[in-house]
């Protein structure tokens, strides 16, 4: 009996490890369309302008008002984007990056120029 | 052949240990084998920032030296011997006093900064309530213990000029392999998370 309390304590120390490996943050996966959608924000962010979510789901012609809609869902689960509401407005919702897309754009970014350098 | 009755207590009693005793040979070969093809893999990618056999700015086998501790303890341990005993053969081909005791300093060290780390941190022995800033405490305890009796026994032995040189590339490497293994041990539970589903 003791050795297979023993070999609980093993399972049980494997799982709670597994765990705190699985809290280590990384940048959430997101599927092609997820992707494309926030890059199409990323660039209205870089010119300063403020997204609603209205305007955010007519953003591409390619993706559906619909589908945009629950991508922008998606994206605010997975911490990539956040909502401001309007302080005039309270019914107007602007979509705001996170600090998690902020740095999947610079990473992106230092993955581009990393690939341009030569050798 | 003689006939045992399904149920019969021995029986089940005995499964339970042989089974119990395959698990841990399983694991202690699975910790060795790890160590071994890490080793190997560490090598392979990062023999340019090597500043020798045993110290290297990036050392991937030390979150195997980590990880199985904190999940075997003593077996884990027992695994991490066999499995430096297979890397110094390769690297000390002609010194088995050498080989043994530096893989029992790879063995020694996270064992005790193990212990002191769950301590410290009032960790129970399942270590329930683990946290991911927790692992990085093992980590850097593990780079300590690993780091300062290795510098100290390449020193006496001849194996390194002085006792100081290494170590803080061999911290900084057990640590940065750690970090990278555990980096990547996450990516991949993720993914594998995101994608169980659609085969079940």
């Amino acid at each position: 009996m003791t050795t297979e309390s023993k070999h609980s304590l093993t399972y049980l120390r494997f799982l709670n490890l597994v765990h705190a490996i699985k809290q280590i943050p990384t940048f959430p996966a997101m599927d092609p369309v997820e992707e494309r959608l926030l890059a199409m924000l990323g660039v209205n962010w870089h010119h300063g302008k403020k997204v609603s979510v209205l305007e955010a789901m007519g953003l591409s012609t390619e993706i559906s008002a619909t589908t945009a809609h629950r991508r922008l869902k998606t994206l605010r689960k997975k911490g990539m984007i956040d909502l401001d509401t309007d302080k005039v407005d309270s019914r107007v919702k602007y979509v705001v990056p996170t600090a998690l897309a902020e740095q999947y754009f610079v990473t992106l970014g230092q993955a581009m120029d990393k690939a341009h350098q030569p050798g | 052949m003689l006939y045992t009755p399904p149920g019969d207590a021995r029986t089940t009693e005995l499964s339970h240990y042989r089974l119990s005793t395959v698990a841990m040979i399983l694991f202690v070969l699975g910790v060795a084998l790890g160590w071994f093809a890490l080793f190997e893999l560490n090598t392979w990618l990062f023999s340019r920032i090597h500043l020798s056999g045993f110290i290297s700015w990036i050392f991937l086998p030390a979150a195997i030296r980590m990880l199985a501790v904190m999940v075997g303890g003593w077996a884990g341990a027992l695994g991490l011997f066999f499995g430096a005993i297979l890397t110094n053969l390769s690297l000390l081909k002609y010194e088995p006093f050498n080989i043994v005791i530096l893989a029992g300093l790879s063995t020694l060290g996270p064992l005790v900064a193990f212990n002191l780390c769950t301590r410290w941190l009032k960790l129970p022995q399942d270590l329930a309530g683990l946290q991911r800033s927790q692992l990085l405490v093992f980590a850097v305890a593990g780079a300590i213990f690993n780091t300062i009796p290795h510098n100290f026994y390449f020193y006496f032995t001849g194996l390194s000029p002085d006792a100081w040189s290494g170590v803080i590339p061999m911290f900084v490497g057990d640590l940065a392999g750690t970090l990278i293994v555990l980096y990547l041990a996450s990516v991949a539970l993720r993914l594998f998370a995101k994608e169980r589903p659609k085969g079940a």
